[in-house]
């Protein structure tokens, strides 16, 4: 070959010079790489503040309100603790959670709202508020871990709950019983630390329950002690009295000035407010039943008249869809929320997290129990009924007192399904143990109206109310006259966190459906 | 029917075809033509064959010629004569030239050599008139083309030389001799030569291509016109699956080129516009611009791009003006959508439930619909029957309108090319419609015979109104119509609104304030979607050529969309709760790149050239919008943001990654056979975790055309065998590297959903790839065989996380996933006789996905999780299997029921319902010519691969569907055995079953249906309009009209919709009340003047 070697020098020469340019060209300017992969609009720390920043958000998807369209409190809550609790029925023929199915794609939004919206920001604030000056923002972020960890479990049982936040490629869950264990120790070294530094200033105007009252935190975390102890009573009684012994000493909540509201504004709405706009939740019969029977002042805070009649109906839970087609079960003649908890209110009424008044009734029942409890069982529950009517604004004396010694006893709501009467029990304290504590419980689940969550564990751990039997179960697992005791393990765990969710498995009475009762449930 | 039966019997025609290379030895002086031909057959055993009148009056013939090629002999010798030439199976046939052709010939024999102007005729070797041949004056910049018969006219003097140049044709320089003259391009080597437009604008022959590139000319994509130009692809080239988002027209695309590559990352391949990658949609632009399109397939074709390359290139070049007077072209197309592949739903029952009619039920499980008198919703009394039009009637004929100009025309220091195209389109939803205005200004510039300059300037203006949004998304007009009762007529739902006591406009709708559904014509009507752009591309380049053979171009481009939106939701709808609500949103998105390229071409010595081409580059994009939320409004379907009720906006802005590149190809060629390809290229990506943001890749590719370098065979005109390795990396998209806490309404913080990766490494892939190509049989047969290997290893993968971890998501570096496949890319000119040719392009892919790893601990991932279905990677088996619920079955295999005899299905997705992938995917392309009409006609072969049919499980479960007729009257007693092992002899009733296997979250494995399908993609009648009937006016030169189908009718599809329509462009296999696909039938008309 015979190769031009004068072309080719010159060559060289000339484009190695502009090749050098090339390579300062390109070179030369990436000195600011890690200001061009730096995202403007987000934060990569945290100031003091934005710690605190990180609460309300916490304290909002603990509740299962999300500001946005889908709104995980109806996934969440709205379609299976409402509907077990049997607050509501379903109008929806497509919803076939009220005849047991528990269609996964909706209860993965519990999961999701406990562990990836709520936990990370209470796990960040417990991080970060280790210091002796920051012990009350840490005992408040304690407490409500606690308060959202406690619907996770008692909806399935064992959850991860010591592994919360480890990187690993499988996070263990835990058994429920440790779980209500630490949930105790948790609560009262929380307690003991608020208490102790109870001027200490803490979220202020963040916590949008009680505004940066401590106090209010303190009583707030001893009533949910009780709470606590008293779901354990049936499988762990010394514990239990113990715990609520210590929890009444310190002091719970006795007034509905502490009662405990989670305020809600334009951005962050009332997610059950917000529900009530798909037009599928119908007052149940049993709601129907007890509402009408006693005429309760609270029907009309609680329901509005059926569109088509302008009367007070209820539905039956577990109809078939053919059944909630049929125009005298459709949702214009069955009864929709009342004003105040329809969407139009959604950006002002707040949602209810704790009614004093349930510390009554909580207190009726330790005192029925035998236990320490500051009062006799009767006049516990009377002042239970006066601050749940209280907290609905319910306030003319003569009324309440009316009410209290009412005899009427529920009704019958008859229809297409012939529906007899729930239960025979008056308002009026039984002097027969046995009603009274039926009456407790009664009373008490009309007044945690609408957390179905607390309502459904409590009708799983008393039997009570006397809910009726579903029209019809679609779950092969469980037949339409036996009460639902849990939801089985999400998928949405199974597909990332499988091997953990196998292991689970093994922690429960039986397999992994919805006829296998939680560890503090033997009824 | 065996689609590859055909090719073999073309392939067999083909073989019977003779070579066409003999030689003519003579010496004649006035010599008549007869005398010449005799001479001819003697010497080429050729006959001759010609009308008996022809020959008279032709003029005598003077030559003196040795062993020169029988084509060109004939081109001289009958360059002067009245009547042209074609050769046909050893036929010399002789034919009067065009009309228009031999009068300007006849008229000139007088005017002879001193008037300044000529005429002719250009012909390809077939005797075929070549249009928009670029006829040009040596040296003076003066040219013309010619018209729709090849004859051009230009003002020229007889010492000077005209230049044909024709995209894939051997140029030609004639010296004018007389004032006509008849010019024969080259054309059975025009592929050999063709020079396409490679990777950074790099211009190569396609001989020297040590990759696939396929060209597919513009001609080809527009003669069937999209709206979207991308679409025209389908079936056209090997190795492309083209899936259309079914949102009406003008919609978005997904082309995937050589299966998919990455998990969870970016599968889309490259755009780039005149060398430059393109940021915006590439949909808008206006396809009578482009000039071709190139595919560069796989990491080896488009490493020169790097990150953005390593699916893929499609190279688009568009026009630019040209040479000579000024010339324009109309192209004009009017066609017509109708929806196809409607539901199939049933007209016997009629609304109700249980067998009992209900006016207010969403269902159709009434009574049998007998005619029987009923009350609907709305108070009227109508006879109660199954109305078969409704579903036809709702969906209205949608209409394309598209006008395109262009101009151009300009010497050789400056040429310009100018177009206007507007397209308006109504699409088969009758809200749905686009306006779209295209303007472009091209510009090349000689400002010194060392630097040149282009200059481009692209302005688009398109408004959307509605554009569909499927499933349960958007306006829910979709999933209504489908779901509405069979019984009632579209003529009652068509009043969709009324007026209450309050004067408020209400909903009519048959169930008022049902959380299912909506009164479709209220959906259209009173949920509105609007969209208006505002883009800007503009492109600048200079070109200096340094000295012979060294030149340095610099290029600039910026790519610029203002967009606004705005969404309207009316009082009394399912989806507000607070009466009316309003949204807008204005986003401007930037794009810009620079780069530098100096290129070198070398000849080392007479066999050794040495080209290369060493560059720099630059490119990122930025992003910024404000969306405004007005949360409610005071004033109820009063839609401005001043009268929102709680308003909120959102400001957001941010930066894709920028990446910094240097990279080089040297190629040396030895011979002309022999081809030796390296690339280099390091980018530095602003992604990447600091101190890691540098990757090198190259590649080396060899050629080799064999039938340069021996003696083959004479039937093998052209051999060639090539190789390559490649790499190709990626660094990944924006700010991954940190975890960050976002502030949100209101000022609260909130933590991040996805854990980010601390540090990682570029994805990377490597590919090798093999091919041959041949050309057969006096070239009537070509085929193209390639063979691909590619792994995509150090995925940035985003997998679920246990939620515990207090995140959804996170990035891992992991994954190894592998790519096999064969394209092969054949065509065969089948016939060729006088007057007629049929021409057979095949393309036929087959791809081998295989997912090798995920990481150590995960071996599945989801991609995709839907009501219907999940789409997950799992190590082991291919990318993209779906999972889904499927019927529980026994140790023996048999499907289960309770004792009720209610089926019992999964609880998960659990069951692999299939791949939505094809097995393979094959396109025929034929080509009849018969004179001056042409039909052409694509068959598109998909094989395998499944779908979700998420509308099916809808209609099902409400009883409208026909399936759902089964156990109408008696029940179902199913097939199966309970849970004890007895066999199943309870009867329940169709309504319970079919609810409870279809509906919104069905048992998705029922619901698998085969995407194999056949259908005639395009069909296109073409008709060249003739001089005369253009009349004496000189202003139109050529005219061609065609009747133009798309997706005119499958020969073969099992599942109830179009396989190709998927949900959305994310993800495939999945399809839940999405858009009908189309048939498209229309006309277009395209004048030269």
């Amino acid at each position: 070959m015979n190769l031009n070697k004068h072309a080719l020098s010159k060559l060289f020469i000339s484009e190695t010079a502009i090749m050098l340019f090339l390579v300062f060209l390109a070179v030369g300017c990436g000195k600011n790489y890690e200001a061009f992969n730096t995202d403007p609009t987000r934060l990569t720390s945290l100031s003091p503040d934005d710690v605190k920043g990180l609460f309300p958000n916490t304290l909002y998807r603990g509740m299962y309100a999300t500001e946005d369209a889908q709104g995980d409190y109806q996934y969440s809550q709205g379609m299976f603790a409402d509907l077990y609790s049997q607050y509501f029925a379903t109008s929806a023929t497509f919803d076939q959670t009220d005849r047991y199915v528990i269609v996964q794609d909706w209860v993965q939004n519990q999961w999701y709202a406990t562990y990836i919206a709520a936990m990370p920001g209470l796990l960040t604030i417990l991080k970060e508020t280790g210091k002796p000056e920051s012990i009350t923002l840490n005992a408040i972020a304690r407490i409500w871990k606690v308060f959202v960890l406690h619907r996770t479990t008692d909806y399935f049982g064992p959850i991860p709950y010591s592994k919360i936040g480890l990187d690993s490629a499988a996070i263990a869950y835990d058994d429920q019983k440790d779980i209500y264990y630490d949930f105790f120790k948790q609560l009262s070294q929380a307690a003991t630390d608020l208490q102790n530094n109870i001027s200490n200033p803490s979220y202020g105007t963040q916590d949008i329950i009680f505004n940066g009252d401590n106090t209010r935190w303190l009583k707030f975390a001893n009533t949910l002690r009780l709470r606590l102890a008293l779901r354990i009573s049936n499988v762990a009684p010394d514990k239990a009295r113990q715990e609520a012994e210590a929890a009444i000493t310190a002091g719970v909540m006795t007034d509905v000035s502490q009662d405990a509201y989670l305020s809600v504004s334009a951005l962050n709405i009332n997610g059950f407010n917000r529900q009530a706009g798909w037009n599928e939740f119908r007052m149940s019969a049993a709601m129907e039943s007890v509402l009408k029977g006693y005429n309760d002042p609270r029907l009309p805070k609680y329901f509005k008249p059926a569109l088509a009649t302008g009367e007070y109906a209820g539905a039956r839970n577990g109809m078939n869809p053919a059944e909630i087609a049929l125009p005298q079960n459709d949702y214009d003649h069955t009864s929709d929320v009342s004003e105040y908890l329809a969407p139009d209110n959604m950006t002002t009424t707040p949602m209810t997290v704790m009614h004093s008044a349930e510390a009554y009734f909580l207190r009726a029942e330790a005192a029925l129990n035998g236990w320490e409890a500051d009062g006799t069982p009767q006049a516990l529950y009377e002042k239970g009924i006066e601050m749940a009517l209280k907290s609905w604004k319910i306030t003319d004396p003569l009324q309440i007192s009316n009410y209290i010694n009412s005899t009427t006893v529920p009704m019958a709501p008859g229809g297409y399904f012939s529906t007899p009467a729930m239960t025979d029990i008056p308002v009026k304290f039984s002097t027969d143990p046995q009603n009274q504590r039926e009456q407790i419980i009664t009373q008490k689940w009309l007044c945690l109206y609408p957390d179905g969550h607390e309502a459904w564990a409590e009708a799983r751990r008393t039997n009570y109310p006397k809910l009726y039997a579903r029209l019809h179960s679609d779950n092969p697992d469980l037949s339409n006259d036996k009460m639902i005791r849990r939801i089985p393990f999400v998928n949405f765990d199974r597909d990332k966190n499988g091997p953990a969710v196998k292991k689970a498995e093994k922690l429960l009475k039986g397999p992994d459906n919805i006829a296998t009762s939680l560890w503090w449930d033997v009824h | 029917m065996d689609l590859t039966g055909i090719f073999l019997f073309c392939l067999s025609l083909g073989v019977a075809a003779k070579t066409f290379s003999q030689t003519v030895t003579l010496s004649v002086k006035n010599a008549s033509v007869q005398q010449v031909f005799e001479l001819v057959k003697e010497q080429t055993h050729y006959s001759v064959f010609y009308e008996k009148d022809l020959l008279t009056g032709a003029k005598t013939i003077t030559a003196k010629v040795r062993n020169m090629p029988l084509q060109q002999f004939l081109s001289m010798t009958l360059a002067e004569q009245d009547f042209t030439y074609y050769v046909e199976q050893e036929t010399i046939f002789l034919k009067r030239k065009p009309i228009s052709a031999m009068t300007k010939t006849g008229k000139m024999q007088e005017a002879e050599v001193f008037v300044p102007t000529v005429k002719g005729l250009v012909t390809g070797v077939d005797g075929k008139p070549l249009t928009d041949v670029n006829v040009v004056v040596k040296g003076s910049g003066k040219g013309t083309t010619t018209d729709a018969e090849g004859s051009f006219s230009i003002e020229v003097n007889t010492d000077q030389i005209l230049v044909f140049s024709s995209i894939g044709f051997l140029s030609q320089e004639v010296a004018v001799s007389s004032s006509t003259m008849q010019v024969i391009l080259a054309g059975e080597t025009k592929s050999l030569n063709e020079v396409i437009v490679t990777a950074l604008g790099i211009p190569k022959a396609v001989k020297s291509l040590t990759y696939t590139a396929q060209n597919v000319k513009g001609d080809q994509l527009n003669e069937a016109k999209e709206v979207n130009i991308i679409n025209s692809l389908q079936g056209k080239v090997a190795g492309v699956t083209v899936t259309r988002n079914a949102d009406g027209p003008g919609g978005d695309t997904k082309v995937l080129i050589r299966g998919n590559r990455s998990i969870t990352g970016n599968n889309d391949p490259l755009y780039v516009i005149d060398g430059v990658p393109l940021t915006g949609s590439v949909g808008m632009l206006n396809s009578d611009d482009v000039e071709s399109m190139t595919v560069l397939k796989g990491a080896s074709a488009a490493s020169l791009y790097g990150s953005q390359g390593q699916n893929g290139a499609i190279i688009i070049t568009t026009k630019r003006g040209k040479e000579g007077a000024l010339t324009g072209n109309y192209v004009g197309g009017l066609s017509f959508d109708k929806a196809t592949l409607l539901p199939d739903l049933q007209y016997e029952y009629g609304q109700g439930d249980a067998g009992i009619y209900a006016p207010n039920s969403e269902h159709s499980w009434g009574p049998k619909a007998e005619g029987q008198m009923v009350t609907l919703w709305n108070g009227k009394t109508v006879p109660l029957k199954g109305q078969s039009d409704n579903l036809r009637d709702f969906f209205r004929t949608g209409s394309n309108l598209t006008n395109s100009v262009s101009v151009t025309g300009g010497n050789e220091k400056m040429r310009t090319y100018f177009s206007y195209a507007n397209v308006r389109a109504q699409g088969i939803m009758r809200n749905n419609d686009l306006i779209r205005h295209n303007v472009d200004l091209k510009i090349d510039n000689a400002i010194s015979s060392k630097l040149t300059c282009f200059i481009k300037m692209t302005y688009i203006y398109e408004e959307v109104n509605n554009r569909v949004i499927p499933g349960d998304a958007g306006t829910y007009a979709l999933p209504s119509i489908f779901r509405s009762p069979t019984s009632i007529p579209l003529r009652e739902m068509e009043n969709y609104a009324y007026t209450d006591s309050n004067a408020r406009e209400r909903q009519n709708y048959w169930k008022p304030n049902s959380s299912v559904l909506l009164n479709p014509f209220w959906a259209l009507n009173r949920i509105t979607y609007y969209q208006q752009k505002d883009r800007l591309l503009g492109l600048f380049s200079a070109k200096y050529a340094m000295a012979e053979g060294i030149a340095i171009q610099v290029r600039g481009s910026i790519d610029k969309t203002f967009q606004r939106t705005n969404h309207k939701v009316y009082a009394d709808n399912y989806f507000s709760l607070v009466g009316s609500d309003y949204d807008y949103g204005s986003t401007i998105n930037t794009g810009v790149n620079m780069d530098a390229l100096l290129s070198f071409r070398r000849d080392l010595s007479r066999q050794i050239n040495l080209s290369g081409d060493v560059g720099a580059s630059m490119q990122e994009s930025t992003y910024s919008g404000v969306a405004g939320n007005a949360n409610g409004l005071n004033k109820q379907n009063f839609f401005f943001m001043n009268n929102a009720r709680n308003p909120f906006i959102n400001e957001y802005s941010g930066r894709t990654p920028r990446v910094q590149s240097l990279y080089g190809t040297v190629t040396v060629a030895y011979r002309n056979y022999l081809y030796l390809d390296v690339t280099a290229r390091n980018d530095w990506s602003s992604a990447l975790p600091k101190g890691s943001q540098s990757y090198f890749y190259p590649s080396v590719g060899f050629t080799g055309v064999i039938s340069d370098m021996f003696r083959l065979p004479l039937w093998i005109n052209y051999g060639k065998v090539r190789a390559t390795f490649a790499n190709s990396g990626y660094g990944g998209n924006e700010y991954l590297d940190r975890n960050y806490y976002q502030v949100g309404a209101g000022g609260v913080i909130i933590t991040p959903t996805i854990q980010s990766l601390g540090t990682y490494k570029p994805e990377l892939t490597s590919s090798f790839e093999t091919g041959v190509e041949g050309r057969l049989f006096n070239n009537r047969v070509s085929i193209n065989v390639v063979y691909y290997n590619t792994k995509t290893k150090n995925q940035l993968l985003l997998i679920g996380a246990p939620p515990a971890s207090t995140f959804n998501q996170k990035y891992i570096n992991a994954g190894l996933i592998r790519n096999r496949g064969v394209e092969v890319v054949a065509g065969v000119m089948a016939v060729k006789i006088a007057h007629f040719s049929w021409n057979i392009d095949l393309n036929y892919s087959k791809n081998y996905n295989k997912v090798l790893q995920l990481t150590a601990d995960v071996k599945s991932a989801i991609l995709v999780n839907s009501d219907l279905a999940q789409i997950k990677a799992v190590e082991g088996n291919s990318f993209g299997d779906i999972y889904a619920k499927g019927w529980q079955l026994d140790d023996q295999g048999r499907k289960l029921v309770d004792d009720a005899g209610n089926p019992i299905f999964t609880k998960g997705n659990d069951v692999l319902a299939g791949n939505y992938n094809p097995n393979y995917m094959m396109g025929i392309n034929n080509l009849l010519e018969f004179n001056s009409f042409s039909l052409g006609f694509l068959i598109d072969y998909r094989n395998g691969g499944y779908i979700i049919a998420g509308t099916q499980a809808l209609i099902d479960a409400d009883g409208h569907s026909r399936q759902s007729l089964q156990g109408r009257e008696n029940g179902i007693t199913l097939d199966a055995y309970t849970v004890d092992g007895k066999k199943n002899e309870q009867t329940i009733s169709a309504q319970k079953y079919w609810s409870d296997r279809g509906g919104r979250y069905p048992v998705g494995s029922l619901y698998a249906y085969s995407a194999t399908n056949v259908r005639l993609r395009e069909l296109i009648l073409g008709y060249i309009i003739p001089a005369k009937a253009l009349g004496k006016q000189r202003i139109i030169k050529g005219a061609k009209v065609s009747f133009v189908g798309r997706n005119v009718f499958f020969f073969k599809n099992n599942a109830p919709i179009d396989p190709e329509i998927t949900r959305g462009v994310g993800g495939g296999g999945l399809e839940y009340a999405a858009l009908p696909s189309t048939r498209n039938l229309g006309v277009n008309l395209k004048c030269t003047f």
